[in-house]
C-alpha cells in the first residue's frame, strides 16, 4: 500500500519526474532524469538506489528505469496533488499558470489527503454555489489585479494605475483635481525627467508633468503587469 | 457711415488649446496688447467687422478650470460671471477633448450665451478622430463649430454663429450638468432660495451660485452675504454641507469636481471615436529622445547654446547697421541744428541714448524669436521639466529658467517673463536673481577692462569666469531668499506637456513682435526720459568761466599761423576733449563722483570710476561711454586708445579691474530694468530691497575680490 510508504520530498520529486518521463518515452534513463531535475548524475544514482530499496522502481545500473506498480501508484498520487493545487491556484485564486505550477511543486509534498479533497470540493462548490459562480471568481481576479493602494510617486516608468484619491489640501489638491486627477481615472507613468525628478504621466489623453512631492499626495491602485 | 453695433466676445479655453492662434486668425491685424488691471497678466484685445457688426474679441487667460485659485482664473470668472461679454466662445482642442470639456462644464454653469469652437479640426481629421457633433451639441446644450486656426477654416461659420446667437436666432436647448443625486437635492433647495432674490438672480446664474456655495467659494459667499436671503442661507448651509459630507464620505467640492470630470468623460466617450487608442505618436518619439535620461540634459544645454549663438552672431550685423544709422542721424541733426544746448540735448542725449537701446533690438528680436519658437513647438515645457530638479534644489521653479536665460540678453524682458510663475514668492525670488545673470550691455565693460589689463590668451577664460561668477551668486542668492524672506511653499510643479506642433511662421513672428514691442515701449519710454536726465546731470551746471577760457585757447590754436591745418584740428580737438572732461568734473555727475569717492575707495576706485558707475545706472553700456568722456577721449567708440590709456594710468591695476568687473556684474541694473522690476514686483518696498541687495552684494564681493587679487597680483 502506498499509504504505508513515506519518502522524502526530494524523492517524491524524483518519482514524479520518472513518472513523466516514462509517460513520454516508456522508459527513463538516469541521464534524462539528471537533465530534467537539473542535478548531477551522481546524485541521481543515490536517489535511484533509495527508490529501488523501497521497491518503487526497477533499477539496475546502466539499465533503463521503470516504475513498479507500487511506484506507479505513489507517483500518480504526487502528480494528482500537484495538479489539484495548481488548478486551485489558477482557477480559484487567479494566479498565473507558471507561478501556480512552481508553488504547487513546493506544496505538493506536505498537503494531506483531507485538505486536498477539501480544496477540490471547494473549487466545485464555488462554481455551482448560487452566490459564487464564474462571475464571482472573475470579480476576485479583478480585485487581485489591483494591487494595494500606493503613492503615485512609488510607481515606475511603464506602470499603469488608477487614481484612488488626492490626499493633498488646498491649492495643490485643486490643481491636481483640475488637471483631471480624480478617483477612478486611469493613467500611465511614462518617464522620469533626466535628473530624476518630475515625472510624466499620461492621463485623460494628455501628458502631465508633476514633481515627486506632488505625486506623493496622490494615492493610486497599481495595475498588475505592464 | 452707418453706426455699427458691437458684440463683445470673450475667448475662453485651456492653455495650449490654440486660443491665441484663433484670436490672431480672427483679429490678427487689429491687435491691442495690454494688462488686466492690477495683475501682471497680459490682456489681448482685437476686433473684426462682420456683417453689420463690429465683433470685439477679448482673449481671456488660458485656464484649466475656474476655481479662483490664480489671477488668471479670477479674471476669466469675473469677466464671464459679471456678464461683461455678450457671447463666450469656448475654444477647445479637438484632439484632447476629454480634458478640454472639463472647463466647458464650468463655463456652461455660468450660463452665458456660448458657442464651442472645436479647434485644431484639421488635426482631428488627420488623426481620423470621428466626432458626433449633433450628440455633443445636445449633451453640452451649446453649438459646436469645427474650426482650425492654423488652416483658417471654419472661422466664417464661427462668426456667423456668434452673430446669430447674439440676435437670438439660434439656440440649443440647454441641459444642465447633473451632479450626483445627493448634491442635486441640496442644489434645488439652495437654488430656490437664491431665486427669491430677483436682482441677484438676474446678475448671476442662481444654479451657479448654488454650486459655488457648496464648493465653499469665497466669491459666491461674498455675493450671497450682501443678499437679503443670506439670513436664511446662513442657517441652512452648514447643515447642508454636513449632511452631504456624511453621505458622500468626502469633501463636497471634491465630489463636485469628480462629477464634472465624469460628465466630461461621458460626453467624450459618447461622441468621440478614435481608431488607435495606444498608438505611439510623434510626440512620444520626440520625447523619447528629448527627455532621454542621458540625452535630455545635453540636448537642453545645446539648444540654449544655439539660441545664444544665433542671438549674438546673427544679431551683430543688423546691430552694426543700427549703430551706423544712429551715428548718421546724429551727424545729420548736428548739421541741421545750430551749435548749443539744444543740439547737445538732441544729439548727445536723445539720439545717443535711445540709439543705445534700440541698437539692442536685433538681439532682442532674435532672442524672442528663438524663445517663441521653443514655446510654440512645445519644447519650453519640456525644458522646464528637464531642469526642474536642479532649480527646485536652489529653491526656484523649473519655469524660472526661461526668465533667467533671457536675463543674459536683457533684464527687461527677463523680468516680464517671470509672469509665467504664478507663485509670488517664486516669482520675486527669480526676479531678484536675474540682475546677476550678466546682461548683454555689460559685455563691452568686461571687454574693455579685460583687454586693458590681461593678456589676450586669458581673455576668453576670464570672460567665461565672469559669467559663471554671476550664475553662482544668483544660485546662492536664490537659496538665501527662499530660506529667508520668500519662505513658504513654492509653486507646485503640475504642468501639461503639450503635444509637439510645428508652429506657423506667422504665429511665431507675431509672438516675437508682441514681446519685442512691449520691450521697445517700456524700455523706450523710460530710456528716453533717462537719457535726458543723464545728459542734464553730465552737462549742468555749465562752467561758464571754463568755457570762455577754452574757447579762447581753441580760437588761438586755430589762428596759429605756423601749424598746418591738420595740426590745428588735432590740437583743437585735444583742447575740446580736455574741456569736456573738466566740464564733466564740474557737472552734477562729476560732483556725485566726488561725493561717493569715499564709499568706493576701499574697492580701489577713484572719483572718475564713481562717475562712470553712477552713469551706469542709466544703462550699463554708458559705463564705457562715460569712461571715454572722462578720459578726455571724446568718442566712446575708440576703445583701443581708451584701453591703452587705462593700461598706462598709474592709478589702475589688474586688481582694480577685477573689482570693477565684479561690481559692474552685480550692481543694480539699469534704470529701465529697475522700473520694469518695480512694475512687475508691484511694491516699493521690494524694489528698494532689490536695489539695496544688489548694491551691498556688489560692494562686498567687489571688496573681497580686490583684496584677494591685490594680494596675488
Amino acid at each position: 500500500m502506498t499509504d504505508a510508504i513515506h519518502i522524502s520530498a526530494s524523492l517524491e520529486d524524483y518519482i514524479e519526474a520518472i513518472f513523466h518521463i516514462v509517460q513520454e518515452k516508456q522508459a527513463a534513463k538516469p541521464r534524462d532524469l539528471a537533465e530534467r531535475m537539473k542535478v548531477a548524475g551522481s546524485s541521481v544514482t543515490g536517489a535511484l538506489k533509495m527508490l529501488a530499496d523501497k521497491a518503487l522502481i526497477n533499477y539496475t545500473p546502466y539499465d533503463i528505469i521503470t516504475l513498479t506498480p507500487a511506484g506507479k501508484a505513489y507517483a500518480e498520487d504526487v502528480v494528482r496533488r500537484h495538479e489539484v493545487l495548481r488548478d486551485f491556484f489558477v482557477n480559484v485564486l487567479a494566479v498565473d499558470y507558471k507561478a501556480a505550477d512552481e508553488a504547487a511543486c513546493g506544496m505538493e509534498h506536505s498537503v494531506s489527503k483531507v485538505i486536498l479533497e477539501r480544496l477540490v470540493r471547494f473549487a466545485e462548490f464555488v462554481e455551482v454555489s448560487p452566490c459564487g459562480g464564474k462571475d464571482w471568481i472573475s470579480g476576485f481576479r479583478d480585485h487581485c489585479e489591483r494591487n494595494a493602494i500606493m503613492k503615485m510617486s512609488e510607481l515606475k516608468p511603464g506602470d499603469k494605475g488608477v487614481i484612488a484619491a488626492v490626499t493633498a489640501q488646498g491649492e495643490i489638491a485643486q490643481r491636481l483635481v483640475d488637471m483631471g486627477l480624480v478617483k477612478g481615472t486611469p493613467f500611465k507613468v511614462l518617464r522620469k525627467a533626466p535628473l530624476g525628478d518630475p515625472l510624466e504621466i499620461q492621463i485623460r489623453g494628455f501628458l502631465l508633468a508633476l514633481r515627486k512631492q506632488e505625486a506623493e499626495c496622490v494615492s493610486v491602485e497599481k495595475k498588475a503587469g505592464k | 457711415m452707418k453706426a455699427q453695433k458691437e458684440i463683445i466676445v470673450a475667448l475662453a479655453g485651456n492653455p495650449n488649446s490654440g486660443k491665441t492662434s484663433l484670436f490672431n486668425a480672427i483679429a490678427g491685424t487689429h491687435l491691442k496688447v495690454g494688462n488686466w488691471p492690477g495683475v501682471t497678466v497680459e490682456k489681448y484685445e482685437g476686433y473684426v467687422d462682420y456683417k453689420e457688426y463690429r465683433i470685439r474679441l477679448v482673449d481671456l487667460p488660458g485656464t484649466y478650470s475656474i476655481n479662483a485659485y490664480s489671477p488668471e482664473e479670477i479674471i476669466a470668472r469675473d469677466f464671464i460671471a459679471g456678464k461683461k461679454a455678450d457671447i463666450v466662445v469656448n475654444v477647445v482642442d479637438g484632439t484632447s477633448l476629454e480634458r478640454n470639456l472639463y472647463l466647458t462644464t464650468q463655463l456652461l454653469e455660468l450660463d452665458p450665451k456660448m458657442v464651442v469652437a472645436l479647434n485644431m479640426y484639421d488635426e482631428v481629421e488627420k488623426l481620423k478622430i470621428a466626432i458626433d457633433f449633433k450628440m455633443l451639441q445636445k449633451l453640452l446644450g451649446s453649438h459646436v463649430v469645427p474650426v482650425s486656426a492654423v488652416k483658417k477654416t471654419g472661422i466664417e461659420a464661427l462668426l456667423d454663429h456668434v452673430v446669430r446667437i447674439y440676435e437670438n436666432k439660434i439656440a440649443v436647448p440647454r441641459d444642465k450638468i447633473s451632479y450626483s443625486e445627493e448634491i442635486e437635492e441640496e442644489l434645488t433647495e439652495l437654488q430656490g432660495l437664491i431665486e427669491t432674490d430677483i436682482p441677484l438672480s438676474a446678475k448671476f446664474s442662481p444654479r451657479w451660485l448654488a454650486v459655488k456655495l457648496l464648493e465653499n467659494d469665497q466669491f459666491a459667499y461674498s455675493l450671497a452675504k450682501e443678499s437679503p436671503v443670506w439670513v436664511r442661507l446662513e442657517n441652512k448651509l452648514p447643515g447642508i454641507l454636513n449632511t452631504l459630507e456624511g453621505r458622500l464620505k468626502e469633501r463636497v467640492a471634491q465630489h463636485i469636481a469628480e462629477d464634472r470630470h465624469a460628465f466630461a468623460r461621458g460626453a467624450y466617450k459618447e461622441t468621440v471615436k478614435t481608431e488607435h487608442e495606444e498608438k505611439k505618436t510623434i510626440t512620444d518619439h520626440i520625447d523619447s529622445v528629448v527627455l532621454n535620461r542621458f540625452l535630455g540634459v545635453p540636448l537642453f544645454l545645446f539648444i540654449m547654446w544655439l539660441i545664444f549663438q544665433i542671438t549674438f552672431t546673427f544679431g551683430e550685423v543688423p546691430m552694426g547697421w543700427l549703430e551706423s544709422f544712429f551715428a548718421f542721424l546724429g551727424d545729420k541733426v548736428s548739421a541741421l541744428l545750430p551749435e548749443g544746448v539744444l543740439r547737445s540735448l538732441v544729439v548727445d542725449g536723445i539720439i545717443a541714448g535711445v540709439g543705445g537701446v534700440v541698437g539692442f533690438l536685433p538681439n532682442i528680436l532674435l532672442l524672442f524669436l528663438g524663445l517663441s519658437f521653443l514655446e510654440s513647438t512645445g519644447y519650453m515645457a519640456r525644458a522646464a521639466f528637464v531642469v526642474d530638479r536642479a532649480f527646485h534644489k536652489i529653491g526656484l521653479h523649473g519655469k524660472s529658467f526661461i526668465p533667467m536665460v533671457t536675463g543674459f540678453g536683457c533684464s527687461v524682458p527677463a523680468f516680464m517673463a517671470c509672469r509665467t510663475l504664478k507663485n509670488r514668492g517664486d516669482r520675486l525670488a527669480t526676479m531678484m536673481v536675474i540682475p546677476f545673470m550678466s546682461c548683454g550691455a555689460k559685455l563691452p565693460v568686461y571687454i574693455l577692462l579685460i583687454g586693458a589689463f590681461f593678456p589676450a590668451s586669458m581673455s576668453a577664460n576670464l570672460l567665461f569666469a565672469v559669467y559663471m561668477f554671476g550664475i553662482i551668486v544668483a544660485v546662492l542668492s536664490a537659496k538665501l531668499f527662499k530660506s529667508t524672506i520668500f519662505k513658504g511653499r513654492s509653486e507646485p510643479f503640475v504642468m501639461e506637456l503639450p503635444v509637439y506642433r510645428l508652429p506657423t511662421l506667422r504665429s511665431v513672428l507675431m509672438q516675437m513682435w508682441i514681446k519685442a514691442w512691449m520691450y521697445l515701449k517700456k524700455a523706450g519710454t523710460v530710456i528716453l526720459a533717462v537719457s535726458i536726465v543723464v545728459w542734464l546731470v553730465c552737462n549742468f551746471p555749465v562752467n561758464g568761466k571754463l568755457n570762455l577760457e577754452y574757447g579762447a585757447r581753441i580760437e588761438a590754436v586755430k589762428q596759429d599761423k605756423k601749424a598746418t591745418d591738420a595740426e590745428k584740428a588735432e590740437a583743437a580737438a585735444a583742447l575740446e576733449n580736455e574741456l569736456a572732461a573738466s566740464q564733466l568734473e564740474y557737472s552734477f555727475a562729476g560732483r556725485t563722483g566726488k561725493v561717493i569717492e569715499p564709499f568706493i575707495k576701499p574697492l580701489g576706485f577713484d572719483w572718475r570710476l564713481g562717475v562712470a558707475l553712477t552713469a551706469g545706472f542709466a544703462a550699463k553700456e554708458v559705463v564705457v561711454a562715460t569712461m571715454g568722456t572722462i578720459y578726455a577721449l571724446g568718442e566712446a567708440g575708440e576703445n583701443e586708445s581708451l584701453t591703452a590709456r587705462l593700461r598706462n594710468d598709474p592709478a589702475y591695476n589688474p586688481a582694480i579691474a577685477l573689482a570693477l568687473i565684479v561690481f559692474v556684474l552685480l550692481y543694480v541694473p539699469c534704470l529701465s530694468a529697475t522700473s520694469v522690476f518695480h512694475q512687475e514686483g508691484g511694491e516699493l518696498k521690494i524694489t528698494l530691497f532689490y536695489i539695496g541687495y544688489t548694491m551691498v552684494t556688489a560692494w562686498l564681493l567687489s571688496f573681497a575680490v580686490y583684496k584677494v587679487a591685490s594680494a596675488f597680483i
